[in-house]
């Protein structure tokens, strides 16, 4: 364990009369956390605040010791964090390779783009569809495109919102090396609703209720919470947050 | 040099050779058009960049065009008499139309609008100034020497409506040190200079446009159409990209220039040129001529289009009576892309542009490669 590399204290995030986010979280660098939760619990809100695509109403977060609260999208990714969205979100219309190397030109430059893209590919698995539109590739195989290219520009954190929605189980499992090779250089967050694959990679699991922290620890000391199991089977009027 | 690029640029050379023969084959009206029709072509690259390659459809190029021809119209109508060159009127037609084009869209597009209120505002732009164009009839309206002329068009020197005769717009001249006088740029009987000069711009337009639509700033505005937050996402500042590729094309701000080789082969220059119809038509050129800019890839072997320069305004044309230009596959237009299905009219040309349907024409005679699953 290392020095914290994310701090979020009191992050708040009001839709209406719905408190979507309100929570403290410090994530070390190297880490691989899990976040984990019922639909609704403000896990892609987050996210979404996080990377700069929204304000957030209270609260602050501090990045590699910078206070980023507010931060446009663009300037955050400068800063060293990248985002895999919740819905694939590659450049449909560019082939494989020219996502990658878009996404690696920032950083690299045209050529550096361009063998940074070419290693990237090869990571991934997908060189022999590196000149066909990446609108022709499966819904996997969007998937790692897109933590691809979240990759390619070497990142200090990686948010992954979902990458395993809808892969099939050889598909998760060539999912699951890929973060471990990811996690290797850079910290990493993920969430997901998929136990086994959850299993599979976790070491620290963090648990969100209705925008809140709601249990954190390892994989088998989530497993045993009878807590984390009710939110999850709909009984959470018991642990319902006291606003 | 990949591989579809040397096909369509030898595809390109054939359709130039035609052009640079028309000033001999046919009487010089017939070269003025065309060359009309070539600076409109312009107007229709820009828009292919600018709508194209960076999914923004603007309603305001023919705007810039037209501020960057009175520019050049009101500099030149009154410095000629003293300096007998237009190189003021040049530039200032080309300042003109860039700095319009980079005030409005510096607060579009750092103020975050998004696309569709951008085309709303762009629009807006052109008929307010079109407005305000028709409006300039009285002789009150005068810049210097120069007459707004209100519809009719900047079209002479004089106090009075009464006193137009004596005076026209003049043509591009270049007066190098060694010459006994300025060479005017002129398309009559005598000269067909300004048909070759409005020719060679158009050409070096193409070619600058070709480049720019490979290089950084146009992949990364093409990666912007396709999905603005994953590009934000990867660290790209998407505000100045938009900024760039929306005034850049005001780069056809020889689009400006051209605005005054416009009035150059003619006395007039009419506001008509800010019309909303050239709105339409421009974008209707542009599907005539395919959404050519709008696959800037490299690498991409079947789906390859790129801007065919100021040839399919011609060609279209040309078109009717000579069908079967080349196969020039329809794309499915995306979402949003459809624009130029809702306009009216015929479609003459080959939707991918002329240039590279031409070059696709052996592929018909290939057997087919084997598409990749997918």
């Amino acid at each position: 364990m290392s020095e914290p590399i994310l701090e979020v204290s009191g992050l708040t995030k009001q839709f209406g009369g719905l408190r979507a986010v309100h929570l403290d979280l410090t994530i070390d660098a190297g880490e691989l956390r899990c976040l984990i939760g019922p639909n609704g619990a403000g896990k892609s809100t987050f996210f979404r605040i996080l990377s700069g695509g929204m304000r957030p109403d209270a609260g602050t977060v501090r990045f590699r010791g910078r206070d980023i609260t507010g931060w446009d999208a663009f300037r955050v990714a400068r800063l060293g964090m990248s985002i895999k969205f919740q819905v694939a979100s590659v450049l449909e219309e560019l082939s494989v390779f020219e996502n990658l190397h878009v996404a690696a030109e920032f950083r690299f430059g045209n050529r550096g783009g361009r063998r940074r893209a070419a290693e990237m590919l090869e990571v991934i698995g997908l060189t022999e569809r590196a000149d066909h539109p990446a609108t022709w590739l499966s819904h996997g195989e969007k998937q790692w495109l897109e933590v691809g290219m979240a990759s390619v520009g070497e990142p200090t954190l990686v948010l992954l919102d979902e990458p395993t929605a809808g892969m099939t189980v050889e598909e998760v499992k060539k999912t699951v090396r890929l973060l471990r090779r990811l996690n290797e250089t850079a910290t990493v967050i993920v969430v997901e609703h998929d136990m086994n694959f959850i299993r599979m990679i976790a070491r620290r699991v963090t648990v969100m209720h209705q925008g809140e922290v709601f249990a954190e620890g390892s994989m088998e000391e989530i497993e045993r919470n009878e807590g984390v199991r009710d939110i999850y089977l709909g009984k959470g009027a018991h642990y319902a947050v006291r606003r | 040099m990949r591989r579809g690029s040397s096909a369509e640029l030898l595809s390109a050379l054939v359709l130039l050779l035609p052009l640079l023969a028309v000033p001999w084959a046919f009487k010089p009206y017939t070269a003025n058009v065309l060359a009309v029709y070539m600076i409109y072509g312009l107007l229709a690259m820009s828009l292919g960049l600018i709508w194209g390659a960076a999914g923004i459809m603007s309603f305001g190029q023919t705007a810039f065009f037209g501020i960057g021809a009175y520019a050049y119209g009101a500099i030149g109508l009154n410095l000629i008499n003293r300096t007998q060159q237009t190189h003021a009127a040049l530039l200032g037609g080309l300042a003109a139309a860039a700095l319009l084009a980079a005030i409005v869209g510096y607060f579009m597009f750092y103020g975050r609008i998004s696309d569709v209120y951008a085309s709303i505002i762009t629009m807006a732009l052109t008929l307010v100034l079109f407005a305000f164009a028709v409006s300039t009839g009285g002789d009150e309206w005068v810049i210097g020497v120069a007459r707004l002329g209100g519809f009719n068009g900047m079209f002479g020197q004089g106090e009075s409506s009464q006193n137009i005769a004596n005076f026209q717009i003049p043509p591009v001249t270049l007066w190098l040190p060694g010459m006994t006088e300025p060479f005017a740029f002129k398309i009559n009987r005598e000269s067909a200079a300004g048909y070759y000069l409005v020719l060679g711009v158009s050409v070096a337009v193409y070619v600058l446009t070709r480049a720019l639509v490979r290089s950084r700033l146009g992949r990364v505005a093409v990666a912007i159409r396709e999905n603005e937050a994953r590009v934000a996402s990867l660290g790209y500042d998407t505000r100045f990209y938009k900024f760039a590729l929306f005034t850049i094309p005001v780069r056809p701000r020889l689009r400006g220039e051209h605005g005054g080789l416009r009035p150059a082969g003619w006395t007039r220059e009419p506001p008509r040129r800010l019309r909303r119809r050239r709105h339409h038509r421009a974008p209707h050129e542009l599907s005539r001529r395919g959404r050519s800019l709008r696959h800037h890839s490299p690498r991409r072997r079947t789906l390859d289009h790129l801007p065919d320069g100021g040839r399919p305004a011609h060609r279209a044309r040309g078109a009717a009576a000579r069908p079967g230009r080349g196969p020039g596959g329809r794309r499915p237009r995306a979402q949003g892309r459809g624009h130029a299905a809702a306009l009216p009219g015929p479609r003459p040309s080959p939707p991918l542009g002329v240039v590279a349907a031409l070059a696709r024409c052996p592929r018909l005679f290939r057997p087919p490669g084997r598409l990749p699953a997918g």
